[in-house]
């Protein structure tokens, strides 16, 4: 004990634990000899772990009990070290140390800004990163399996994901392509939801709706991506569409507006 | 054994400070001891994530799998998705050791906030504790980006699209959002580089920060002495308790096993993040349900509720939803309880030597309806989440759950806080006004 | 960039993953789609049903031609929807899928945690321990 403490209660020993930490040893001990076994011999990750369990609780009663039985329980009465002081809470120098802490914090802001200069040449510019896309004027529109595609292909009611030929791994340029049902019009849109940047990837044919499964952003194909419903707050951008002299469907330019969630 | 003490003695100068810190009286009530599930869950948590890094990849490019998960055979996986498979289907303790890390990390959150709670609740976070509230602050902080990253790692598709989240809300940042972004990622979305340093942030620098703050914490609550209940022999200028030795160190023993024993438990009948069912990421494509875990369903909620309305721009820059419901909201939340302290101190002043002492929630009316409303808006932001469940349940759109669940998110909590605020100022008039000083015991030798 | 999917006849879950998922879930029990849309529960199907449903689709569904998803492809599908999708939600874990479920995760680790506290008070009441 430090000094000017003293104990206000001890709680004594109770042998009649004894018997009970000898149990819970003895479960640890036999726990661990099954877990052994259901690791070496069966290897059921379950049961293993049930084991575990059990042995890792018959530790903690062992502790315990085995406490209990043979230790005494001081509860002591102390002087708190620490007398909360009347200073107020506030941490800064005061004379002519804060000239000097002020001429420090701008001395290490300034090499700050320094550093941060550089940071923007490092690497690809956003607009490269975040809105530059494969499509232009002639890319054929490709399936994930490589087919150029007709109007044909697609059935009204028809939903296909397309990449552009000229790089068809680029994950900005994901597209998807859908026939409305009444009009038999073939429309294409990105596929990236302009909320949060999750494939849009659910076609409803009989409202010509393209919904993101993540927050349920709507967009209206027929009324060129126009949001309907959800937390986006820009149209879906549109991909305009031509034909070229085989019959296969291209672009005929990039997509109408910034691809993606809003940057900034 | 006394001959290696005096030699480690003369080396480091150990005895005295061991002396004192084993003497450190420490109070027994269990709600104090909910900190220490949180300091073992993280113990799990470093254990056996240091195993299960010794087998992770963490590496988004794509390779045959010919590995033990029989479905997945002779399919072009991510490494980090195809090392997930190994562990679970041929490591040896791969499975058992997976999910004890998802539990010890589910378990160590959750016992975080309710650690918080009771400090709340109980005023521990009075000056000069408030340095210790904001320290712990930071630790909640740095505990949701780690389990954040955690979940990333495996590339499955929750994990890619919680990263496709992290590039938006890097990205709604304004006017230096699209910066941030491209620092983080380097490449469009997925790109090559943003698993390694995902996986560098959870495995190094997140545990590295949280444990030197963690020490910080605990350095803090020890030099400040443990609060306590009002009781017998307690007062502002004295405590009780039991010593470090043995006594605590017995229960802190029993509380770790029981920490370790329990995740067990947990890990024996529930799977976790079964990757297998989920697939491996693919950036064209995305599931219905795929929501975040638990800690960052609020985030989640508040992406689905907030409106479209709300999106301007301003002199070049767009405020979006992403960013209300992700920076915003989280600034909102961490802020107000960051300055909570100091609005505390205004409402209830108290003299400086009478903060020991804990305090019953019934006797802070305004604290504790500022508690219960706050956890309140958290748990119905939080239900937001599950938007898509209600509206299958009720054939509705979703969008009409949302306008119903948003008035709800906004109207309840104010209600919450008023009903809670009347009652306890009720029953304050009509009981007995609390002391600080209670008188001491008179001090008993004790009979050997 | 969607990924190969395996050996032939294995091929099954991976294509469900790339094309039904969205709509119907990763369990094949049916997601909210969008509107007052639902989709419905598809485990367990018969093949044949969902081969003449995936190429003519219906008011709710899309149809995918066979440029989309090519008729090998969409016999593994059906394939797998009758058989292994029921499967492979069992073999996540004794509860099946809704165990994965982030939400119900969430529920059990904070009854978990109000259990592990209500043993924390007993075993150290006051003064008990």
């Amino acid at each position: 004990m430090q000094p000017g403490e003293r104990v206000v209660r001890t709680q004594q020993p109770k042998p009649g634990f004894r018997i009970p930490a000898a149990l819970a040893a003895a479960t640890a001990v036999g726990s661990t000899i099954w877990a052994y076994i259901e690791y070496a011999f069966r290897a059921r990750p379950s049961l293993l772990v049930l084991a575990l369990a059990v042995v890792l609780f018959a530790i903690a009663a062992t502790t315990l009990l085995a406490f209990r039985a043979f230790f005494e329980f001081p509860s002591v009465q102390g002087p708190r070290p620490l007398p909360v002081s009347e200073a107020a809470p506030v941490v800064l120098g005061v004379g002519t140390r804060r000239g000097f802490v002020a001429l420090l914090a701008s001395a290490f802001s300034s090499l700050l800004a320094i550093l941060l200069l550089p940071l923007r040449s490092l690497g690809p510019r956003p607009s490269q990163v975040l809105r530059a896309t494969a499509w232009r004027n002639g890319v054929r529109l490709l399936t994930a399996d490589g087919v150029a595609l007709r109007v044909s292909d697609v059935p009204p009611g028809g939903f296909t994901p397309v990449v552009p030929a000229a790089s068809p791994d680029d994950p900005n340029s994901s597209a998807v392509l859908v026939r409305l049902r009444p009009s038999g019009q073939v429309r294409a849109y990105s596929r990236i939801c302009t909320h949060a940047g999750c494939a849009v990837c659910v076609f409803m044919p009989d409202t010509s709706l393209l919904v993101c499964p993540c927050h349920h952003s709507t967009f209206d194909v027929a009324a060129g991506g126009r949001v309907v419903s959800g937390p986006a707050s820009r149209p879906l951008p549109e991909l305009p569409l031509a034909v070229d002299a085989e019959g296969r469907l291209v672009a005929s330019d990039d997509f109408e507006g910034p691809i993606g969630p809003v940057a900034g | 054994m006394a001959r290696l003490g005096d030699a480690l003695d003369d080396r480091t100068g150990f005895r005295g400070p061991l002396r004192r810190a084993v003497g450190r009286l420490f109070p027994g009530a269990w709600s104090f001891l909910l900190g220490e599930v949180t300091l073992f869950s993280l113990v799990g948590l470093l254990l056996s994530g240091v195993y299960l890094a010794l087998f992770f990849d963490p590496s988004a490019s794509l390779a045959p799998y010919h590995g033990a998960s029989t479905p997945y055979v002779g399919r072009t996986l991510p490494g980090a998705f195809a090392s997930v498979l190994d562990l679970d289907a041929r490591v040896p303790f791969g499975l058992v050791v997976r999910r004890f890390h998802h539990f010890s990390a589910h378990l160590f959150l959750a016992s975080l906030v309710a650690h918080a709670a009771r400090v709340y609740f109980t005023g521990a976070f009075r000056r000069p504790r408030d340095l210790t509230w904001w320290v712990g602050l930071v630790l909640l902080a740095l505990a949701l980006i780690n389990g954040f990253s955690g979940y990333c790692l495996p590339f499955d598709m929750r994990g890619g699209t919680a990263i496709r989240m992290l590039m938006t809300t890097l990205g709604s940042v304004p006017w230096i959002g699209g910066w941030l972004a491209t620092l983080a990622f380097g490449a469009p979305f997925p790109g090559p580089l943003i698993l390694g340093r995902l996986y560098i942030l959870h495995v190094f620098v997140g545990p590295a920060l949280i444990v030197a703050l963690l020490g910080a914490h605990l350095f803090l609550v020890i030099r400040l002495t443990h609060t306590d209940h009002p009781g017998p022999g307690r007062s502002e200028r004295l405590e009780v308790g039991s010593p470090l030795w043995p006594v605590q160190t017995m229960r802190t023993t029993v509380v770790a096993f029981l920490v370790f024993g329990w995740c067990a438990l947990m890990s024996t009948f529930f799977p976790v993040e079964a990757v297998e069912v989920y697939g491996p990421f693919q950036y064209t494509n995305a599931y219905a349900p795929l929501l975040p875990d638990w800690f960052l369903m609020w985030i989640e909620g508040a992406f689905r509720l907030l409106p479209r309305q709300l999106d301007f721009h301003l002199i070049g820059a767009h405020f979006s939803n992403p960013f209300y419901g992700a920076v915003v909201l989280p600034l909102i939340v961490f802020g107000g309880c960051a300055l909570y302290p100091l609005v505390d101190e205004r409402i209830y002043p108290q003299p400086l030597h009478g903060r020991h002492l804990l305090e019953s929630p019934s006797d802070r009316p305004f604290r504790t309806a500022f508690g219960a409303s706050g956890l309140v808006f958290l748990v119905f932001v939080s239900m937001a989440a599950l938007d898509d469940r209600a509206a299958s349940a009720f054939r509705a759109d979703v969008w009409q759950v949302n306008v119903v669940w948003g008035i709800l998110t906004l109207s309840v909590p104010p209600v919450a806080f008023a009903a809670v605020y009347l009652w306890l100022r009720r029953r304050r008039a009509t009981t007995r006004p609390q002391t600080f000083l209670v008188p001491q015991m008179p001090a008993r030798k004790h009979s050997s | 960039m969607e990924l190969d999917g395996g050996l032939p006849g294995m091929q099954g879950r991976a294509l469900f993953h790339t094309h039904c998922a969205q709509c119907h879930g990763v369990a094949g029990r049916g997601e909210y789609v969008g509107g007052s849309v639902t989709a419905p529960p598809i485990a367990g199907a018969d093949a044949a049903k969902i081969v003449r449903q995936v190429r003519t689709g219906s008011d709710r569904m899309p149809a995918f031609s066979a440029a989309t998803i090519s008729d090998g492809a969409v016999g593994e599908i059906a394939e797998y929807v009758q058989g292994g999708l029921a499967r492979s939600a069992e073999e996540a874990g004794r509860f099946g899928p809704r165990a994965l479920d982030p939400f119900v995760v969430g529920m059990i680790v904070w009854g978990a945690l109000a259990m592990f506290v209500c043993l924390l008070a007993l075993l150290f009441a006051e003064g008990r321990n």
